[in-house]
């Protein structure tokens, strides 16, 4: 196990500096020098070389990289170019926030989708099968965002059920905080649900029709516990496959269900770095990301090798 | 994102040939086709099928239900919601076109010089490609619209940065499979350049997976132009978009939750239409070469 | 240039030395040679092909035989040794695919589906060898229509696909394709082994027709004994990496000299029936190229092997008419 994790760690470093390498070299990029940008039209030449005396632009770019490396490690992401907040303390507080809602998320789509996909298996051709397939390729098709709008139309305008926005800190009310994020977690999730719907639909047949199972079904073993023993087993180790890659599109959506909500977390924060050229917001906050994201996968290949003997080297 | 992931995927794992069969059915591709043209056709002759300026402000007006003079309604600072409808047609499809184009561009090169020269070169850029790949694409679109600024070029630009790497996996496989066939190889013999082996024997015959790719990121090209619009990124105020569409109606859902109808249902049509046309190509494209 | 060994086989085959085509030297083809396992695919293979005559190149999968022909195209590494056409050394030169195809070496590969791309047309498929050196559209085509019609195909093929032709009708355009820059030496690769039997025999009686018209020279490599016996006027029969006998086709026919080329012989159905002593018969499998058997490498199958053969590698040496590698070949006699 201990090998195995760091065999993995190490082939994790090279995405890790590209990432980190990308993330940099944007400001780098900047038509006309991020300097510049922030400074504004009016600013004249000794203002910009002050703001670049500052933003540490003078100095060689591989030296302003490992100044930056450093910089993160310990905390430092600078601050906002436009409201000079501390840029790691707004992450701070934000991050909870954004996790708690990708996490929410996940566990709908979970929560969800593996037991639909376990009854579409067994019984295929159905018709609650087809309103499953169905309901699936729409979840597939239609865009969360668009969804959550749709949702907040129906669920708390018209039948006023849950709020339509608003966000409670975990803090102050853990009730509020929940009844907030219901609506915003079912339609990130929903597109999440429907692919691991289908998922577990194809990894649960694919099984129920191996020879090793139909055996065991002949033989007259309870079909309760065929299902749970082997099925299920497999299914899971499938799911998991794609854990990683949704957990990572969840993060990026959230952004999107942020903005429909009216929700604190990153996203907002790096939306709103955008349009104003906010870059050590753009750089924290795409780091922190980044970060999670590789975290996320980190994990779930150790536990692929923890649960698949047969990948277990 | 459920595209981002079937994107992502594919590119993760080399395309399989086969593995969809599908009843096509005529109406749904034919349909869809003559939307998208329609669409494009609206676009074009926007000046002359809006009703009325779509920055006209009536802010006497505002967030009117529909009327004889304003169809679908205004929007919140009394602009016609149709005219903004239909003038939204041109970001909508030039957005998706340069994202696409964009990804084309940078990946098809990437991925046929990586799969051709082997070795080496190879290891490093796929290396570069699988980092690429594993970043969350909706953050890193925004964050290189960030350094490029924020205009409709330059985030669709981002995006088609983003969809690169994964296209490069996709046409390399290809590569891969059609590099060692005879015909390729014995043009060696031939005295030819290299440069003629990739670009007419390689390329035309690795490229299907490629083209199934491409048909996926022109809906997810679609859709991220609508959600970044949604952002305000993108097309600048006052000037429309069906995302700040959207994203205006939203605000106001309070007052006329009916408002964002319009502009939602248009972008789910068109991401439907997109998405038939994507899958009957695939369907076509999809012969065991 | 090896002269001396020149001399010494021209006095054994009774064959000029100056009709030699395509000299191979000690040739060793290796694959992966920096890799932790490099396969040995050729190992020190001497062999000579003489103008006018067709050589046949036998032996199982594994045998190398398919490596010699692609390190004669310069399509294979090759580690030492020599190739020689018409006094030109191939293997030094910068381009080596290039400099065989400008010394008149072509190939034509078993496998008619490979072989041609498949949204190309025909005709340009066959006249695609000529793009360096005919600039003009028309011409080409012009020259492909005539090699088409040479080898038994109607002009209309040209404008088609391949996707529209039959095994044998591709391989008639890969033939015609091999022609178009009026080559001197044509080695064919397994060239009729993936057609249907009836079909072969035509693609065979083709081949025999272009060779004597257009003054062709064939490198055949099979491992179908019955195509040898109909095409080839010599013989070199290969195992593992080595060539373990080789003279004219009559001679190694009508009696072999090695255990390993009875063997083969005997895998032919004759119709009367007679097949070679089964104790020629070789057992188990063949061997694995990256880890050959010490000495003889077949003396692990070889119905003859005696202690020597386990220890000492046999080297070719003339035997009745011909070269053979083994410590028993004079000893043996004919059933």
């Amino acid at each position: 196990m201990i090998p195995t994790l760091v065999r993995r760690l190490i082939a994790i470093v090279p995405t890790v500096i590209v990432a980190t390498v990308v993330t940099f070299a944007l400001v780098q990029i900047t038509p006309g020098g991020a300097a510049e940008a922030a400074a504004g039209p009016t600013a004249t030449p000794a203002q910009i070389a002050a703001l670049k005396r500052q933003m540490g632009l003078d100095k060689p770019v591989p030296l302003q990289y490992l100044d930056w490396l450093w910089n993160m490690i310990h905390g430092n992401f600078g601050q906002s170019v436009i409201n000079r907040q501390d840029v790691g303390t707004e992450i701070a507080q934000r991050l909870p926030v954004t996790l708690e809602l990708t996490v929410l998320a996940l566990l709908v789509a979970l929560v969800v989708g593996i037991p639909l996909g376990i009854v579409s298996a067994a019984r295929r051709q159905s018709r609650l099968d087809a309103v499953v397939r169905g309901g699936s390729g729409l979840g597939l098709a239609v865009p969360e965002w668009l969804l959550a709008m749709f949702a907040v139309d129906l669920f708390a305008l018209q039948l006023g059920w849950l709020p339509p926005t608003g966000f409670t800190p975990l803090s102050e009310n853990l009730a509020a905080n929940l009844q907030g994020m219901i609506l915003p977690a079912l339609a990130l999730g929903s597109g999440a649900a429907a692919i691991i719907t289908r998922q577990t639909r194809s990894a649960m047949v694919e099984v129920l029709d191996s020879p090793f199972v139909r055996t065991a079904w002949a033989l007259g073993l309870p079909r309760g516990q065929i299902y749970f023993r082997f099925a299920l087993k497999n299914a899971l180790i499938s799911v998991i496959t794609v854990i990683g890659l949704i957990a990572g599109a969840l993060l990026g959506v959230s952004i999107l269900i942020e903005r429909v909500f009216v929700i604190p977390g990153m996203g907002s924060m790096l939306v709103d770095g955008v349009s104003q050229k906010d870059f050590p917001v753009m750089q924290g906050v795409t780091t922190i990301f980044v970060a999670i994201v590789i975290f996320i996968n980190l994990a779930v290949d150790l536990s692929y090798t923890v649960l698949d003997p047969r990948i277990r080297r | 994102m459920a595209q981002v992931v079937e994107q992502v995927a594919a590119a993760r794992a080399v395309a399989a040939p086969g593995a969809r069969v599908r009843r096509t059915r005529r109406l749904g591709p034919v349909l869809a086709i003559a939307f998208i043209v329609v669409l494009a056709l609206i676009g074009v002759l926007a000046p002359v099928l809006a009703p009325d300026d779509p920055i006209n402000q009536d802010l006497a007006n505002q967030v009117g239900g529909p009327t004889a003079q304003h169809l679908l309604g205004t929007d919140s600072f009394g602009r016609d919601v149709l005219s903004r409808l239909i003038w939204g047609t041109r970001p909508a499809l030039l957005g998706t076109l340069v994202a696409v184009a964009t990804a084309c561009v940078i990946g098809l090169p990437w991925g046929l010089v990586s799969g051709y020269a082997g070795g080496l070169v190879d290891m490093v850029l796929m290396r570069v490609a699988d980092a690429l790949l594993v970043l969350p694409g909706l953050v890193i679109a925004l964050a290189i619209t960030t350094a490029l600024g924020a205009s409709l070029t330059n985030a669709m630009l981002a995006v088609g940065i983003v969809f690169s790497p994964g296209l490069a996996r996709v046409l390399r496989s290809g590569v891969l499979t059609v590099r060692d066939r005879e015909y390729v190889v014995v043009t060696r013999m031939y005295g030819l350049r290299p440069w003629h082996r990739m670009i007419h024997h390689v390329l035309p015959n690795a490229v299907a997976p490629a083209l199934i790719q491409i048909t996926l990121l022109t809906g997810i090209a679609f859709l991220a132009q609508a959600a970044l619009g949604f952002l305000g990124i993108g097309v600048s105020p006052p000037a429309p978009s069906w995302g700040n569409s959207l994203s205006d109606a939203y605000k106001f859902i309070i007052v006329d939750p009916a408002a964002v109808l319009a502009p939602g249902v248009v972008i789910v049509v068109t991401v439907l239409a997109v998405y038939r046309i994507g899958d009957y190509l695939r369907d076509r494209i999809e012969i065991p070469a | 240039m090896t002269a001396p060994v020149g001399t010494a086989r021209a006095d054994l085959d009774g064959r000029a030395p100056a009709d030699c085509l395509l000299r191979i030297s000690d040739l060793t083809v290796t694959y992966g040679l920096r890799s932790r396992q490099p396969v040995h695919a050729v190992v020190d293979v001497s062999l000579e092909v003489h103008t006018g005559r067709t050589l046949a190149l036998i032996g199982e999968s594994g045998s190398g035989k398919s490596s010699i022909a692609r390190a004669i195209c310069g399509l294979a590494p090759v580690e030492r040794g020599t190739i020689t056409m018409d006094g030109y050394e191939l293997t030094t030169a910068p381009d080596r695919p290039v400099a065989a195809g400008q010394r008149g070496i072509q190939i034509v590969f078993q496998d008619p589906v490979s072989a041609l791309d498949p949204r190309w047309s025909v005709w340009r498929s066959v006249a695609e060898p000529l793009l360096r050196h005919v600039p003009s559209s028309d011409d080409r085509r012009e020259r492909a229509m005539v090699l088409l019609e040479r080898v038994g195909l109607d002009r209309s093929f040209g404008d088609r696909h391949p996707h529209q032709l039959s095994g044998g009708q591709r391989q008639r355009v890969t033939i015609a394709r091999a022609l178009a820059p009026a080559p001197r030496l044509v080695i064919l690769d397994e060239a009729v082994s993936a057609l249907d039997v009836s079909v072969r025999n035509e693609i065979l009686v083709l081949l025999d027709e272009l060779k004597r018209e257009e003054g062709l020279t064939y490198l055949l490599i099979s491992h179908d004994m019955g195509a040898v016996a109909q095409m080839a006027t010599d013989i070199a029969v290969m195992y593992l990496g080595k060539v373990v006998e080789s003279g004219e086709a009559a001679r190694v026919i009508r009696e072999p000299a090695h255990p390993y080329t009875d063997a083969l012989l005997a895998s032919v159905p004759t119709v009367s029936g007679d097949i070679v002593d089964p104790s020629f018969r070789p057992r188990g499998e063949i061997g694995d190229t990256a880890h050959p058997p010490p000495g003889c490498r077949y003396h692990t199958r070889c119905p003859l092997a005696i202690d020597r053969c386990a220890a000492e590698e046999p080297l070719m040496r003339p035997v009745r008419e011909r070269l053979t590698a083994c410590h028993r070949a004079d000893e043996k006699v004919n059933a």
